[in-house]
């Protein structure tokens, strides 16, 4: 697809990630936080009163951005700017879906994505967004 | 509403974090911890091929920037969940959870980057939820290079129960 043939309406190819304890253990370990809920099963579900240990939500926002880069780039495009706020926690283990869709096209070309994450099986949405891809 | 009163003070509080170096190992680390498949994030060859003079950051990487000047503290300062919440404007609160984030992406962060994280308070407010009281602090973060490059601008708002 090129940059002209973009309308309101278009589906984003989704982007599948399934974090393990690895990945919690990983991007705890790039952001130096020490947060238990990521990596202690018994503190998040008996103190914190959660199903198991949670994705950060950050972490599904990096999944968002890659998703939105790569349809940005496909397109000749740039992400310039990423919405979110996290609805409902998604637990370790499970798949989380990027979907997304063109909610807008500005005269000037640039364009508005409306995103979010699934978890599945489900799916039950875990974040929610809007992103602006710009060409130049 | 005497407590807000107090924190509302915070509004307009300003403040730097030391200066960052990034190095390639921490965009490395940063793109495989979140399974980042672009090479650009972690080899330097793709990286230079595709204009960048080093490995460049995923955007999302500045959050990890944000954390490394916040999060990194003694052991002893953090609560029994692990987190260190920072000094925080006096109000009576004992969870945080996060709110909506918005971040504008202005220009790429490279391996050799040096960042200053700026952070300032923009606003602090309260409403009645069905579980008490809420509090909501709302945060700028402008991440900008040495030489006063903005690389992203992040605000978000944190809530806190």
């Amino acid at each position: 697809m090129t940059r002209d043939e973009i309308q309101v309406g278009d589906q984003l190819e989704p982007l599948s990630r399934t974090p393990t304890e690895v990945d919690l253990f990983l991007y705890s370990a790039a952001l130096g936080t020490a947060h238990r809920i990521h990596y202690d099963r018994d503190f998040a579900r008996e103190v914190d009163g959660l199903p198991d240990l949670v994705v950060h939500g950050p972490l599904q926002s990096a999944y968002l951005s890659e998703f939105c880069s790569a349809w940005a780039a496909s397109v000749g495009g740039r992400l310039t700017r990423l919405q979110y706020r996290h609805v409902s926690a998604a637990t370790v283990g499970r798949t989380l879906v990027c979907r997304g869709e063109v909610a807008a096209v500005a005269e000037d070309g640039s364009v508005t994505l409306a995103v979010r994450v699934e978890t599945e099986p489900g799916p039950e949405t875990s974040t929610l967004g809007t992103a602006a891809i710009t060409f130049y | 509403m005497t407590d807000l009163a107090e924190a509302s003070a915070w509004i307009g509080r300003q403040w730097d974090s030391e200066e960052i170096l990034v190095t390639r190992h921490d965009i490395r680390r940063f793109a495989y911890a979140t399974r980042a498949a672009n090479p650009v994030h972690v080899e330097v060859e793709a990286a230079r091929a595709a204009g960048y003079p080093d490995l460049v950051a995923p955007p999302m990487f500045c959050i990890a920037l944000r954390a490394l000047t916040t999060a990194i503290v003694p052991i002893d300062l953090m609560g029994a969940d692990g987190l260190y919440l920072g000094e925080l404007p006096p109000l009576p609160v004992k969870r945080a959870m996060a709110g909506e984030t918005t971040l504008h992406f202005h220009a790429d962060i490279v391996a050799g980057d040096a960042v200053v994280v700026r952070t300032s308070i923009e606003d602090i407010y309260s409403k009645s939820g069905r579980s008490g009281q809420l509090y909501f602090i709302v945060f700028e973060r402008r991440y900008e290079k040495r030489g006063g490059v903005t690389a992203s601008v992040e605000r978000s708002t944190s809530v806190f129960r």
